[in-house]
């Protein structure tokens, strides 16, 4: 049953084939495949575009042999040691990495659809990606980075900065 | 087969998901969090009024006491105050000029970030002054009047007193305001120590509070009844005691242990066994009871870790370098301790049969 070849259908109504245990690294469509059993029907996914849908199975076909991450029900959701950020292997760093120009884009867009698909996995290495970005980065180079608009006002920004000296100083 | 959506979320960091935005906080130390939060009104509200925040904040808050730990090494006494160094052996600050006092005690770990008082996660205390450090290895002298121990549990905040007293407080946390206790404060118990308490500690039965005087009073958690008073022999550092099950744990700086086991709640004013040994030479610098077992385990800066079975030495083993700190824990099926010992340039494992 491994073997047989899944359909999904992408936000534009394109069609990708993929085997079964490529499709069940998303545990959204693992559920969906074992409720419906064997069906030749196409899942449509009208939250992914095809060009980050190709990226995703990019990146479940080149992790197709990690053993599946545990649930949330099997483990405490607040982990008592803090998660790290810098433990990212060379090939994800590369995929993550995509494209330089439309780099933040298509990171967040890779990272809602991980959340969407459920794909853990993907979806911590998109969250670690934007962590190690932000770690010792000003407000400022924050928001131009992620071209954040400044939206406090000047008393806001003023009061906040105020309460806050001791951090942005570190 | 057909599958019904909301609309796809907007792919920009502010407007990301919840689940999505938690999961990016759990991976922020503290400093980058509210350099986030700092960026715009929308990831401010999201960080600050999120109900998961508080749990994350007191995580990573207690996951940087390593690196205050680290960065205010050791506290001294000298002849007229306290001086404090970095992991590096550099004297980062010194209180004193001429003014004498009993000092050279921690008090506990405590993660509460306000206002005036910053980012205080622990420190030394004398007589009136309390020295404190933040997560960047800045120290901050203070006013022991303005920086209280407490320990919280639920919604619940206790908190020693500068006059011995212990409060219940309901806790509200705001983690940016710093206006976030609300205070419906109530008096613990009648029963208070002689002097400002330093550090509270609880478990499911017990809370215990240690003050200047130098006693140790362990108290009821439900009833806020009294039900041992323990005196300490030597200051104590807060830093250095552990309530763990039914036995409370005390290092000291003479290089003293001691293991108190508690009594029940019905069983009032009884301490039930103490033991009391002399375990090194020189100060403790670590000291833990093993989960689930008899073992205690200590440790001293240069790098000796101690094994014990409640007050009987088993086994001794050296890191070679200066000590940062050791876990331990008990395996049941093969009854032995599983020790690692982490030392600044090496790492010792180690697993003692009892």
């Amino acid at each position: 049953m491994s073997d047989t070849l899944v359909t999904l259908t992408s936000q534009e109504g394109k069609p990708e084939q993929v085997p079964r245990r490529i499709a069940e690294r998303s545990t959204l469509l693992k559920n969906m495949l074992e409720d419906v059993g064997e069906s030749n029907q196409p899942i449509p996914l009208p939250n992914v575009s095809h060009k980050i849908l190709k990226r995703v199975l990019e990146y479940c076909i080149h992790h197709k042999d990690d053993p599946q991450p545990p649930s949330d029900d099997d483990k405490d959701s607040f982990d008592s040691s803090r998660k790290r950020s810098d433990d990212i292997d060379e090939w994800d760093q590369k995929f993550i990495k995509g494209k330089e120009e439309e780099h933040n884009e298509e990171l967040f867009q890779i990272i809602l659809a991980a959340n969407y698909l459920d794909i853990k996995p993907l979806l911590d290495l998109g969250c670690k990606t934007v962590a190690n970005m932000i770690k010792g980065k000003s407000p400022e180079q924050i928001r131009e980075m992620f071209n954040i608009e400044n939206d406090f006002t000047p008393e806001e920004e003023d009061q906040i900065r105020r309460e806050n000296e001791w951090a942005a100083d570190a | 087969m057909t599958i019904s959506e909301p609309p796809t979320p907007t792919s920009t960091l502010p407007h990301l998901p919840l689940d999505i935005h938690l999961c990016l906080f759990h991976l922020l130390p503290p400093y980058n969090l509210l350099r986030l939060a700092f960026t715009s009104r929308t990831l401010r509200q999201t960080i600050t009024q999120t109900p998961e925040i508080d749990t994350i904040w007191r995580r990573i808050c207690s996951n940087a006491w390593r690196d205050v730990h680290d960065a205010l090494i050791k506290f001294s006494r000298t002849g007229d105050g306290l001086e404090c160094f970095d992991g590096k052996g550099r004297r980062r600050y010194q209180t004193g000029g001429g003014k004498s006092g009993k000092c050279g005690s921690f008090f506990e770990l405590y993660v509460r970030r306000r206002r005036d008082e910053q980012f205080v996660c622990g420190g030394g205390v004398d007589e009136e002054r309390i020295v404190s450090g933040d997560v960047g290895g800045s120290v901050y002298e203070k006013w022991a009047s303005t920086v209280r121990p407490q320990v919280s549990y639920g919604p619940n905040v206790i908190e020693g007193q500068p006059d011995g007293s212990l409060v219940c407080h309901h806790k509200v946390h705001d983690l940016f305001s710093g206006n976030g206790f609300h205070l419906l404060p109530r008096q613990v118990s009648a029963h208070r120590h002689n002097g400002p308490v330093i550090a509270v500690m609880m478990n499911e039965i017990h809370l215990a509070s240690i003050a200047i005087d130098p006693y140790i009073r362990v108290w009821d958690r439900e009833t806020g009844s009294c039900i041992n008073v323990l005196s300490a022999h030597h200051p104590v550092n807060p830093l250095l005691i552990q309530l763990l099950d039914k036995k409370l744990l005390i290092a000291y700086a003479d290089g003293g242990l001691a293991v108190h086991k508690l009594a029940e709640k019905d069983r009032k004013r009884k301490v039930q066994n103490s033991q009391r040994w002399k375990g090194h030479d020189v100060p403790v610098m670590c000291a833990q009871l093993v989960e689930g077992s008899v073992v205690v385990v200590s440790g001293q800066e240069s790098g000796v870790v101690k094994v014990w079975r409640e007050a009987e030495f088993v086994h001794e083993i050296c890191a070679g370098s200066r000590l940062r700190g050791v876990t331990a824990s008990w395996d049941e099926a093969e009854r032995v301790a599983k020790i690692s010992v982490h030392a600044v340039h090496s790492k010792v494992s180690a697993r003692v049969a009892m």
